[in-house]
């Protein structure tokens, strides 16, 4: 199957490890994402205008419609805001029109879907894919998914269940990986409070690690680089703050994955993980 | 005589017609509360239903519910026996064409798999099926067995067989079925009626909050309502409530509002009973257990009538605490149950653990009303409900189709009452001229002669009875008993006592019949009527209660159960003894109604019993028909009611069967139902009027609060009913403010007011539309718009009328120019400064509505509103009867003020019930009334002191005289008992010369009755 | 319990913790106590906040107490209250709202846009609040101090210059132009080498072809 591939600001920085694995996953699954042309910024949360992420994710969608393909998106909040504009479009009318006075390359027919990776890769390539090419079942480590906040909310944007989102759970089963309970899989990590309310976001990643911990997990994976921002970046300093030992790598689900398919860490970017990662892969590979 | 096969299939196969007019049908889709009453109102006026029920008994949601089937299985088995009943269970209507007076309709008929004919309900299939499925009518929680009865007292009681779950190739019910009545091959049919007219019943879908993982569903200390009901039926007996897991629950919350009030899950409107059941299960289950902790989460509380008093109690006597907060999440911590809500009064977020969370799921439109209104080519509102008008509440887009009950839109089983008599006048009126009524043959007083022959049948009543007393063990011992030719302990339900009377009575000559069974309030006159068709005087039959006063009392102790059995038989076996045959009386009906009262509900009432073809006199108190509608501006749909009243005049004006008496009132009433005197008073003249039957729709007044809040000195301080007309003069203030309860739900009047929200919402949104600029604010202590009347209220906030809420002890202060609240939800004190402070009062009784129960010899409540029947279950399926047979009540004056279309419903309603009565040729008399022995009779006058109901007088006697010498004339006083007597029997009990006795209580008939167990 | 997963969650108990670090919160309304003089609110204000795109549902809410309940950041701060927010911009009062640190801390969880039954979708009004209060304030009428429309106007310069983000630049706007805020930007050095040394920290600015349309949207709709 062919996707079109919008890979985020972070994808070639921040979250690099995000788009060195999503690639090598997506590879081995027979998944052909083709990146999309001179693609922008969708505003992430600080656009507090609407109409101005609106109008930045649909100059990405009409680029990708151009294809035909449904355009895959790695990041939470950048399928937010897209899948929000997709809303906006079909909703109201006058916000075409409006769009298309701003530029003319404004226009999106409606005629793709953006999809976030996490549900192309459960709900297109499916879970039973993932169980065969599952080569190094991952039945030594305890996985806990978190999903913040935008992969079930708000429901009529989103693509999983608010309240109790399954998809990585149901990779995680898929991979053999343990499992325990984990009550803090959506709760908000304050992440788009990172720069200018630090303190929150430390209390608000604080509870969601030391759950983690808490249950025994060996590793966090999500789906989102902010988010990953703030559990993995930014682990020392709750460390730091609070006086606590955590030292939960914290994977992106397609390292997850390709750890399970047998692929190379250094080909998934498990070096650039802040937290080590060293020990984890040490005992998936029974070492 | 030879017993015919019941004539169940032949009427839908043939169209011969019966009499010399074919008599009018109706066809009835859905067998709920709502239908089921639809259907006896139509039949007992002289028509015949299709009663259409998709599932495999009739009774709907009321029958899936331990504490409310005994209310409704006397009306289900009522429509089971009545011969102008068709019961079409297992189908479906799948097309509907013509038109009103001539619609066909095509019904598909699942295979029962059961011979109707053949099958006597003995079970033996039951017990022979090898496999058990989850019972979807008791909602999965209990296993049945693949043929099965739907649930313990069926109507019809015959099993259904769910025949994808059969195993391959068994055929171990047929093997067991005596009867031969098994029919695997079972096939579907399709049958065409036709009909005149159709009334929509198919009722409402509990909302399912599955939907939302996080009220965490599968943990057994989350239920919903319908659960609770069914843990607090099996806490019954011990007083502990035990959740599924068997941990003991002590501490409870409900959360109100669960699927209702809440566009974001699909349904905006108040399901409107849900603060009321709620309220109630929390009493039950404090009843049951005192230690019980129990907590209500609420946004408004949404409780009229009866049921503020049930909320004041558990509040104040109870220690229920309602904690103004919506609970979004169900938190599970280490294994305990966890809430999380805002106090508002203690302006803080606490979290609580408790053991058991109740979910107070509201109601939803039927899963079958989409495709009904397709096939029905009926249009649906916005809500999903089928569309009706204001001011026409039952007609749906096709004339000669109406709607009733919950299909309408959320509403209780009181009001759905209403609904169905209200739909049972509408589609009577299609047919009026198709009326027929049966001839019956009167009830002499005929001696069945020589000894009594008493036969005695003994019923298991499902097996409320069975359970706890040995029946057989009984039946031996009462064979002994004196008189007792025969006894019979087979039936399980009233219809197979029935029959078994039916044929005991014919074979072996009984001639007094005592039934131990339930309680003779809800069966005796159905058993007399049935004494009536196999020619027994009604008053030879007696009925011995073994089951609220035995079995259900007793249940923990069977062998003392079966000795007070025994005891309690042998009473009415002697009383048996010595019972009379008495002579019912026939009064000839007078075909016409009095309807006191010409506001919206009289009139309506009036056009409806013109439309059937019968006369009506309109007595209206004022100078001019409308009541309180002239008075209002617009109605909530926007119609100017001046619009509607004039249509509504005209219709009456052009009527030739109403007559209108304005100027006028009622001040006197004699007589009884069928054949009333009134004397009316009217301007220039005093007249008396006969009649049938009477509907009193007096209606109500708007409160004045004179005093309060400056009103009546201040100019600018108005009531809403004078806030209609400045807005009809055209005001654009600054700010208007509106205050909710001015002088309701306080010391002075209890009550609330119930139209009073919907009221100020209409007012505040009519404003914004006219003055967009005004600022419009609503203090109240909740709003109460419920039902449909939700929408009004969302509408209102999006134009941006301000709501501001104080606690029931804060109420708001005026100063003359500042207005003073404390607003609970900021917990800060609000200011403003009105142009008009509008106070929103409540409807309170008419001046003279004491005077009008008096004359009518019917109860008012404490405030003077009139009261329907009191006995139980009646009072809730028969909102509209009054303790006084013949007299009907309708609209506000009825228990609590209405909004228009429930006025209307209420209305067209009463006019359904008199009907009943009008329609039959004269109405039998109650024959257990007093009498007196004029040659005991001193003519003291005790008796008429005494008498509550004015029913007996002294007359003058002539008399010849012994005077031991020549015979002279001679003149004395005699006590003489009318037709108004209800044979309470105060008389007899005072009498000092024994002159006065009851008919059927007579000395020697309670004598018996003790002697035999002293 | 149907479930076969335990809760077996070990978290330190918040209570504990002295949430007075997280009060920064100088002028919230909470805090005030006089009664609320309607002549002296401004009546329009519930309708400009309807007019802003994400605001016009803000009117439908009835006070429930969802969004309040489900909010992470009241779990931290008791006094962000969404529904408090709402109460009064319906009552008018939008100085008190408008230069409230409050409006500034939403986490745009959208837990409150998913659980509202009215469909208020608070994260969308309090966007809508948080643009009439940059508007207000660049008129200004108002006074903002919280540091968050800062920090979004330095991330939506970096992407109205070059199409992308540009993680340094948006530092040095920031931290450096903005705030003088040394200490801060010294304060990220530890993790910036560590995402150096990974190869994470795009040293130079990539500026997309299509710049036209990306002014065309500034210029027009980004009204601030």
């Amino acid at each position: 199957m062919r996707f079109t591939y919008y890979p985020g600001c972070s994808a070639h920085a921040s979250a690099k490890e995000y788009d060195m694995s999503a690639r090598a996953v997506c590879e081995k699954l027979g998944v052909e994402l083709i990146e999309i042309d001179d693609w922008n910024c969708c505003g992430a949360l600080e656009a507090e205008n609407p109409l101005v992420s609106v109008a930045l994710s649909v100059r990405n969608l009409a680029i990708a419609e151009e294809s035909g393909l449904d355009l895959a998106i790695p990041c939470s909040a950048c399928y937010f805001n897209a899948a929000k504009a997709v809303k906006y479009l079909r909703e109201d009318e006058s916000v075409q029109k409006k769009l298309l006075e701003v530029d003319h390359s404004l226009r999106f027919n409606d005629t793709i879907a953006p999809r976030h990776l996490l549900d192309v890769i459960v709900n297109e390539v499916g879970v039973e894919e993932i169980r065969r090419n599952t080569t190094r079942p991952l039945s030594r480590i305890k996985v806990v998914p978190y999903y913040g906040c935008l992969i079930g909310r708000p429901s009529d944007i989103a693509f999983d269940d608010p309240d109790n989102p399954r998809s990585m759970d149901l990779l995680i089963e898929a991979v053999g990986a343990e499992q325990p309970s984990f009550s803090h899989k959506a709760k908000c990590c304050g992440g788009a409070l990172i720069m200018t309310n630090f303190d929150y976001s430390m209390e608000m990643s604080r509870k969601i690690l030391e759950d983690a911990k808490g249950a025994g997990a060996d590793c966090i994976i999500v789906g989102c680089p902010v988010c990953h921002l703030m559990l993995d970046g930014r682990q020392s300093d709750i460390e730091a703050k609070y006086e606590i030992e955590l030292k939960i790598p914290v994977l992106y689900f397609t390292q997850l994955l390709g750890l399970a398919f047998g692929i190379e860490p250094g080909k998934l970017g498990l070096n650039k993980n802040i937290v080590s990662t060293n020990n984890l892969v040490s005992m998936i590979k029974g070492a | 005589m030879e017993e015919e096969a019941t004539p169940r299939e032949t009427m839908v196969e043939t169209d011969a017609p019966v009499g010399t007019v074919e008599q009018g049908r109706v066809a009835v889709i859905g067998g709920g509360v709502a239908g089921i009453i639809s259907a006896l109102d139509l039949v007992d006026s002289g028509f015949k239903v299709y009663l259409i029920e998709r599932g495999a008994s009739i009774g709907g949601k009321m029958s899936q519910l331990a504490e409310c089937v005994t209310g409704i299985m006397p009306m289900m088995v009522e429509l089971e026996t009545d011969p102008d009943v068709e019961l079409l269970t297992l189908s479906e209507v799948t097309s509907i064409s013509g038109s009103q007076g001539n619609f066909e309709l095509e019904v598909r008929r699942r295979p029962r798999y059961v011979d109707e004919l053949k099958c006597t309900g003995c079970a033996q299939c039951i017990e022979a099926c090898p496999e058990t499925i989850p019972d979807r009518f008791n909602f999965g929680l209990t296993n049945r067995k693949v043929i099965d009865f739907s649930h313990s007292q069926p109507v019809p009681n015959i099993p259904a067989i769910e025949r994808e779950s059969c195993p391959p190739d068994c055929r171990k019910c047929a093997e067991a079925c005596t009867a031969d009545a098994i029919k695997l091959d079972d096939e579907e049919r399709t049958v065409k009626i036709t009909v005149g007219s159709i009334i929509l019943s198919p009722g409402y879908e509990p909302f399912d909050p599955k939907v939302w993982a996080r009220y965490k569903l599968e943990n057994p200390s989350v239920v919903t309502s319908l659960e609770f009901e069914r843990m607090l039926s099996s806490a019954a007996g011990s007083g502990r409530l035990v959740r599924s897991d068997g941990r003991e629950a002590k501490k409870i919350a409900f959360l109100q509002c669960i699927g209702s009030r809440d566009p974001h899950v699909g349904n905006e409107l108040c399901s409107n009973v849900c603060c009321m059941y709620t309220a109630k299960e929390a009493k039950r289950a404090r009843e049951l257990n005192p230690d019980l902790d129990i907590s209500i989460f609420y946004m408004d509380v949404r409780t009229f009538g009866r049921d503020e008093h049930v909320v004041k109690q558990i509040e104040n006597k109870y220690g229920v605490k309602y904690i103004r907060s919506r609970i979004p999440e169900i938190i599970e911590k280490d294994g305990e149950l966890q809430l999380r809500y805002e106090d508002p009064e203690k302006d803080e977020i606490v979290d609580e653990e408790f053991d058991l969370v109740v979910l107070a799921v509201g109601l939803l439109p039927s899963d079958s009303i989409q495709s009904m209104a397709e096939i029905a080519g009926v249009e649906l509102d916005s809500f999903g409900y089928f569309k009706t008008e204001l001011e026409s509440p039952m007609d749906t887009s096709i004339p000669g189709i109406y709607v009733c009950g919950t299909a309408k839109g959320p509403m209780s089983i009181m009001d759905s009452a209403s609904w169905a008599s209200g739909a049972a006048a509408r589609a009577g009126s299609i047919i009026a001229k198709e009326r027929v009524v049966k001839e019956t043959r009167p009830i002499e007083a005929e001696e069945a002669g020589g000894e009594p022959k008493i036969g005695v049948f003994l019923c298991r009543c499902g097996e409320s009875i069975s359970r706890v007393i040995d029946l057989e063990s009984l039946a031996s011992q009462i064979k002994r008993l004196p008189d007792v030719a025969y006894v019979d302990a087979s039936a399980t339900t009233c219809t197979e006592a029935a029959d078994a009377i039916r044929s005991a009575v014919k074979e072996h000559g009984l001639n007094r019949i005592v039934l131990a069974g339930c309680t003779p309030r809800i069966y005796e006159l159905h058993f007399r009527k049935l004494c009536e068709e196999i020619g027994i005087n009604p008053y030879l039959f007696e009925m011995a209660n073994i089951r609220e006063q035995c079995a259900w009392v007793h249940a923990d102790n069977p062998d003392a159960a079966l000795e007070k059995a025994e005891e309690l038989i042998r009473m009415s076996v002697a009383r048996a003894g010595y019972l009379d045959a008495l002579p019912v009386k026939r009064i000839p009906v007078v075909e016409s109604v009095l309807v006191l009262g010409g506001g919206i509900t009289g009139m309506t009432a009036a056009l409806e019993v013109a439309r059937q073809g019968y006369s009506a006199c309109i007595v209206e108190r004022d100078e001019r028909l409308g009541g309180v509608l002239n008075d209002v501006g617009v109605l909530q749909n926007g119609r100017r009611a001046s619009e509607l009243l004039s249509e509504l005049r005209e219709e009456i004006d052009e009527s030739e069967l109403i007559t209108v008496f304005t100027g006028s009132e009622l001040v006197d009433l004699t007589g009884q139902a069928g054949n009333f005197t009134g004397t009316v008073k009217r301007p220039e003249s005093t007249e008396e009027i006969k009649f049938g039957a009477m509907i009193v729709a007096t209606g109500a007044e708007e409160f004045k609060p004179t005093g309060i809040y400056g009103y009546g000195e201040r100019p600018n301080v108005v009531t809403q009913l004078e806030f209609e007309r400045l807005l009809e003069e055209g005001i654009s203030p600054g700010t208007v403010a509106m205050i909710q309860c001015v002088g309701a739900m306080d010391e002075s009047r209890e009550y609330c007011g119930r139209i009073c929200c919907g009221t100020a919402v209409k007012n505040a949104l009519r404003l914004k539309d006219l003055s967009p600029e005004t600022e419009v604010y609503v203090i109240g202590r909740d709003i109460r718009t419920y039902g449909m009347w939700e929408s009004i209220y969302r509408d209102a906030r999006g134009k941006g009328v301000i709501f501001l809420r104080h606690d029931a002890n804060k109420k708001p202060s005026f100063d003359g120019e500042i207005l003073s609240t404390h607003d609970m939800m900021l917990n800060r004190e609000v200011q403003l400064k009105p142009d008009y402070l509008v106070l929103s009062t409540p409807m309170i009784p008419r001046n003279d509505s004491e005077a009008v129960a008096e004359t009518l010899n019917i109860s008012t409540d404490d405030y003077g509103f009139f009261v329907e029947e009191q006995l139980r279950p009646k009072v809730k399926l028969r909102p509209l009867d009054s303790a006084s047979t013949g007299i009907f009540l309708a609209g506000s004056a009825l228990y609590r003020p209405r909004m228009i279309d429930e006025c209307m419903a209420q209305g067209s309603g009463a006019a359904a019930r008199a009907l009943t009565l009008l329609s039959k040729p004269f109405v039998e008399v109650e024959a257990a009334t007093s009498v007196a022995d004029e040659a005991l009779c001193a003519g003291c006058g005790t008796c008429v002191s005494v008498c509550p109901f004015d029913a007996v007088e002294l007359q003058e006697l002539m008399e010849d005289v012994n005077t031991f010498g020549p015979v002279a004339d001679a003149v004395r006083e005699v006590a003489v008992v009318s037709d108004r007597c209800k044979g309470c029997g105060l008389c007899a009990s005072y009498c000092p010369s024994d002159a006065m006795s009851v008919n059927h209580f007579k000395d020697r008939q309670i004598f018996a009755q003790i002697e035999v167990v002293m | 319990m149907g479930s076969s997963e335990k809760d077996v969650t070990t978290v330190i108990d918040v209570t504990k913790f002295d949430t007075s670090d997280y009060k920064s919160v100088r002028k919230s309304p909470r805090s005030a106590t006089g009664p609320i003089k309607a002549w002296e609110t401004d009546p329009n204000f519930k309708y400009e906040v309807q007019k802003q795109p994400g605001g016009k549902d803000l009117l439908y809410c009835y006070q429930c107490s969802t969004c309040t309940l489900s909010c992470p950041i009241r779990e931290i701060n008791p006094d962000f209250n969404p529904r408090k927010i709402i109460e009064m911009a319906v009552l008018g009062m939008k100085k008190e709202i408008l230069e409230s640190e409050e409006i500034w801390i939403c986490a745009s969880c959208q837990a409150c846009y998913e659980r509202c039954p009215q469909n208020v979708k608070f994260s969308e009004v309090i966007g809508a609040i948080k643009q009439v209060a940059m508007k207000e304030a660049q008129k200004g009428n108002i006074e903002i101090t919280s540091k968050k429309p800062g920090f979004d106007g330095s991330f939506m310069s970096m992407i109205e210059r070059f199409g992308r983000m540009y993680e340094p630049g948006l530092l040095m706007d920031f931290l450096l132009l903005k705030n003088k805020d040394l200490n801060g930007l010294f304060g990220y050095m530890p993790l910036g080498i560590n995402m150096f040394k990974k190869g994470k920290i795009a040293f130079f600015p990539s500026k997309i072809k299509g710049m036209d349309c990306i002014k065309n949207i500034f210029e027009k709709l980004e009204e601030v």
